[in-house]
């Protein structure tokens, strides 16, 4: 039973802790800086030009450096998730991101490990750049491409969200 | 064996405290979010005109047109009572009548002075 928690994804505490560093920083409106935000929280967000086969890396969070990398080539709208995913990791799975189990965040899906962390991180990422509270202001009056450009976040990504939180 | 993480920084070929192309997709963000709000200032004026009609123009909306309306009434209660006193000293033989219309003026308008504090104080 304990083992089936320790790797079932933890959606709830994954909202809580975005919220809480949401109010934290008194941030009410979009879109929310998750650079600003990492910085506030004494993180360094580094943009990397990778080469190889690591140019398909998204970005991964570094302990030495307490930094976020993030690859610089990447479309900007899908940085910002990346950056909150990573901060995610530091914030919810401090002592696995610092091992060396940590897997970095790919481009491609595939390539991905599927991993219970992996979703909890992304569900913070979501909760953190597209909370509840602001999505309900404006959901139901801009079109997807409007919202996606108002929270600064991927199509792809808001459609999740709006799919997650309205059902559409 | 190193991991994927060591591997990764061993392959960064250059290194930036800032990505331009993010910070513009920020900018835009905030100029359409401000956008999006002086569009809903401007409809919620709009509606609200809509709402409060010729009277309403002239006495303001739902909160301050109690208040608008008594300051009228204060207005025209000192205005009747100090045209009564003046009308008494002018015919004196009618000044009991203008002293009259003057008191009921002056408690007029000492009524809607009243509510106009009592109001301001709760």
């Amino acid at each position: 039973m304990t083992a089936l928690m320790l790797t079932r994804p933890n959606y709830r505490k994954a909202e809580q802790e975005a919220q809480r560093i949401l109010d934290e920083m008194g941030l009410v409106s979009p879109p929310v800086n998750p650079v600003k935000i990492s910085k506030d929280l004494g993180l360094s967000v580094v943009f990397a030009t990778f080469s190889g086969e690591s140019r398909g890396i998204s970005g991964f969070f570094d302990c030495e450096e307490n930094a976020i990398f993030v690859n610089e080539e990447e479309y900007p709208l899908r940085q910002t998730f990346t950056v909150a995913h990573e901060l995610g990791h530091s914030v919810l799975h401090g002592e696995w991101a610092r091992s060396a189990d940590y897997q970095v965040l790919w481009r491609d899906p595939t390539k991905q490990h599927q991993d219970f962390r992996e979703t909890e991180a992304n569900a913070f990422a979501a909760s953190l750049l597209m909370p509840r509270d602001m999505m309900d202001k404006y959901w139901n009056r801009l079109s997807l491409e409007q919202m996606s450009r108002l929270f600064a976040v991927s199509v792809p990504a808001m459609k999740n969200r709006l799919s997650f939180l309205y059902g559409i | 064996m190193a991991s994927e993480r060591d591997e990764a920084k061993s392959h960064i070929v250059r290194r930036d405290e800032s990505d331009p192309e993010l910070e513009s997709a920020f900018g835009a963000a905030s100029r359409f979010q401000l956008e999006i709000n002086r569009e809903q200032n401007r409809h919620e004026e709009a509606k609200r005109d809509k709402e409060l009609g010729i009277f309403g123009k002239l006495l303001g909306g739902e909160k301050t047109a109690p208040t608008v309306v008594a300051m009228i009434v204060v207005l025209i209660g000192f205005g009747v009572a100090i045209g009564c006193l003046v009308m008494a000293a002018r015919q004196p033989q009618q000044a009991e009548f203008w002293s009259k219309q003057g008191e009921r003026g002056f408690g007029v308008g000492s009524a809607a002075l009243a509510y106009i504090f009592g109001k301001g104080s709760t």
